[in-house]
């Protein structure tokens, strides 16, 4: 239930960007990557600061001004407040943060969504062929899931993202090969095991008697009896693309477009001037929580529908 | 059993050669260029083309796949760009990171289990809810913020100095990889022989008290260390590796206790447990001997599954605690990631190939030893195998 709700959230986050930059927002403060709000003020540089309104220390004078001497006057940008226009406040560059959390959650949510609906449909093909056909169809098409699945498919696409080809790869086809491997790999042999005791069941053979094509008893007999697994298999593999998605974006690699791994990436570089603690922490926790959060909502649903559908054998008194 | 076995090895050893296969094919495709184009810059085309021949990079790619398949018989993974061999190198990279999966398991698994046994028998009460929740929390959390948090907060409490300076300390020659190797077998020589005095007391009905696991898992490996002189070693080498055990440990915990609560759940569903309560014996008594015993080796069976995703998480929190080079932590973890992403950037396939090969045979021990492990404790999968 929660899960369900939470992915909806995550939906109208992916459609309410797009609608609201070209609405009501205005690209030059809101566009996560080019869009900024800053007040600029002069203040001197000084070796030891007694009034922050008018004078600024070592590490912002260098922030703004990497040639400043002590005793020059130094333009120092402030980001814009929390408040109402900006409701997540700005990062230390005045991006808006609710801005960037919301441009993050349709490449994010674009690209889960491709991986899931890929990794059932690779799956429910590779098991129905593989138990429709039996022989030596069959073996082959399970060896080959076998040996899928001794390799991490989120290593591989790490690997991939990190790689030149991951600078041509938008989120869809991201997703797109996410779906291929996990399909064809762990998901295919749940879901196989499955369409083989589905094939044993006494209705196939009906349908067989009743002069029912191929087709048929595939798409119509088969195929929805393998649907639940197969949405359970596919919704538990998606946290793993998700998770390498935004690692690859973290390091910054990839076709550099704009996502939660993007925000992680600022936030932890940021303090790398300044010493740890002075971490811009809401930026780099919303982007954590935006992240973990998409991942749990899928794992979430997957544990509803697993439940709904396994009615236990005997109910505790 | 041997016969079991020995069709399980088998069915094992083909899966491997399909897996080098894709494996192999899908290198080609996914690393562009070679080891000779990324660093032969301000050489001519005669000796680049010397250089290609000498590495065997200008021969067809089916000939180089034959010539891999045939080097594997032998146990030669080829040569890496730098000129040592592959193995050689796994050699030096494979033990932190099997040492930082077995240390975090071994914290995880027992804690996590432990906890999920309680939220599977009491499902549908508020703790147990809190605690599904939070294991999902750790279990989808995105491992580079788990990393800098346990950076800023932990690390400045622990007085680490990073641990990069473990790989300062290997290129002095003042630790040595063989140390990290005979830690490595000491846990796992005494975790086996523990599980086979537990299962040779399981003939009589008797089970192994958790106080004579703890107290071997924990006193065993100490008492060998200190006997054999390295205990000052494992030292350094554990507190150098303590972060990076803390941070998988967290995100493991999550999956087993998540595991653990459904396998329990479904299993307190089964009639046995009915009888059991018929018999009137005490709850506590059910879930502990009955149920969690039962769920064992489902939950063991489901982990398996997740093993190569958990070497994943594994992978990307060194890689975290790697980044950013110029930045805040820096703290290179000598251990397999390093060694592939390096490999990557250098457009070194073979070597590549030889670390996605260790990862994929390391499931396949994990794998194998856990077929075993079920057989030996239900005899209906000993009796249909043999049945097939």
């Amino acid at each position: 239930m929660i899960g369900l709700v939470l992915l909806l959230i995550f939906a109208l986050m992916a459609v309410a960007y797009p609608i609201l930059i070209r609405t009501v927002w205005d690209p030059n403060i809101y566009d996560p990557e080019t869009g900024i709000d800053l007040t600029v003020v002069d203040k001197v540089y000084v070796e030891e600061v007694t009034d922050p309104a008018t004078e600024v220390g070592r590490v912002d004078a260098f922030l703004n001004d990497p040639f400043a001497q002590l005793g020059d006057v130094v333009t120092v940008r402030a980001p814009a407040p929390t408040g109402l226009a900006h409701l997540l406040g700005t990062d230390p560059w005045g991006h808006d943060v609710l801005a960037m959390l919301l441009a993050g959650a349709s490449s994010a949510f674009v690209m889960a969504t491709t991986a899931a609906l890929t990794t059932a449909i690779v799956a429910i093909t590779i098991a129905a062929i593989a138990a429709f056909y039996g022989g030596w169809i069959d073996t082959v098409l399970s060896n080959i899931s076998g040996a899928l699945l001794l390799l991490p498919v989120p290593l591989l696409m790490i690997i991939l993202g990190t790689s030149e080809i991951g600078e041509h790869i938008g989120p869809a086809q991201f997703g797109f090969i996410y779906g291929l491997l996990a399909g064809a790999g762990a998901a295919a042999i749940v879901v196989r095991s499955q369409a083989v005791t589905t094939m044993r069941r006494p209705f196939i053979d009906a349908a067989r008697s009743t002069g029912a094509s191929s087709s048929r008893i595939v798409l119509r007999h088969l195929v929805p009896h393998l649907i639940p697994l197969a949405a359970i298999a596919m919704l538990i593999g998606v946290t793993g693309a998700i998770v390498a998605d935004a690692f690859v974006s973290f390091l910054a690699y990839g076709d550099n477009r704009f996502s939660w791994g993007t925000m992680l990436n600022a936030a932890i570089r940021f303090p790398s001037l300044r010493g740890l603690f002075d971490t811009p922490w809401h930026l780099l926790i919303i982007g954590g929580i935006a992240i973990s959060l998409l991942a749990a909502s899928f794992y979430l649903v997957a544990i509803g529908i697993h439940t709904a559908f396994d009615t236990p054998k005997v109910k505790r008194s | 059993m041997t016969r079991y076995l020995a069709g399980r090895i088998f069915a094992g050893l083909v899966t491997l050669v399909i897996f080098v296969t894709i494996l192999f094919f899908m290198a080609e495709i996914l690393i562009p260029g070679d080891y000779v184009t990324q660093f032969t810059l301000g050489m001519s085309p005669q000796d680049r083309a010397a250089l290609r021949a000498e590495l065997g990079l200008d021969q067809p790619l089916l000939t180089r796949y034959l010539d891999y398949m045939a080097g594997l018989l032998r146990g030669d993974l080829g040569e890496t760009g730098g000129g040592g061999s592959v193995i050689d190198a796994l050699i030096a990279f494979l033990p932190w990171t099997l040492l930082i999966f077995v240390f975090a398991m071994a914290i995880a698994f027992p804690i996590g289990h432990r906890l999920g046994k309680i939220a599977g028998w009491r499902d549908g009460t508020p703790g147990a809810a809190g605690l599904t929740m939070a294991s999902v929390g750790l279990y989808t959390l995105f491992p580079p913020l788990l990393v800098f948090f346990l950076v800023v907060f932990v690390s400045g409490l622990t007085d680490n100095q990073g641990i990069g300076a473990l790989r300062a300390l290997l290129k002095d020659g003042a630790l040595s990889v063989d140390v990290a190797w005979s830690m490595l077998w000491t846990v796992v020589v005494i975790a086996l022989a523990l599980g086979v005095a537990a299962l040779g007391l399981d003939r009589y009905h008797r089970t192994l008290p958790a106080w004579v696991w703890a107290l071997g898992l924990i006193a065993g490996p100490v008492l060998i260390w200190m006997a054999r002189g390295m205990w000052s070693d494992v030292i350094v080498i554990l507190r150098y590796l303590a972060l990076p055990i803390i941070a998988v440990a967290i995100l493991a915990f999550g999956e087993v206790a998540l595991v653990s609560k459904s396998t329990v759940k479904e299993a307190s569903h089964e009639e046995f447990v009915f009888a059991a309560r018929a018999k009137g014996l005490p709850d506590k008594d059910i879930r502990d001997h009955h149920v969690a015993r039962y769920a064992l080796l489902p939950t063991l069976s489901k982990l398996m599954v997740s093993v190569p995703f958990m070497l994943v998480g594994l992978m990307i929190i060194e890689i975290s605690f790697a980044w950013p080079k110029d930045g805040a932590f820096g703290m290179t973890v000598p251990g397999m990631s390093s060694a592939l992403f390096t490999s990557l950037e250098n457009r070194d396939t073979t070597m590549v190939l030889g670390g996605l090969l260790a990862v994929g045979i390391i499931v396949l021990l994990v794998r194998l030893f856990l077929d075993v492990l079920q057989a030996a404790l239900d005899p209906r999968i000993r009796i249909g195998s043999r049945a097939q």
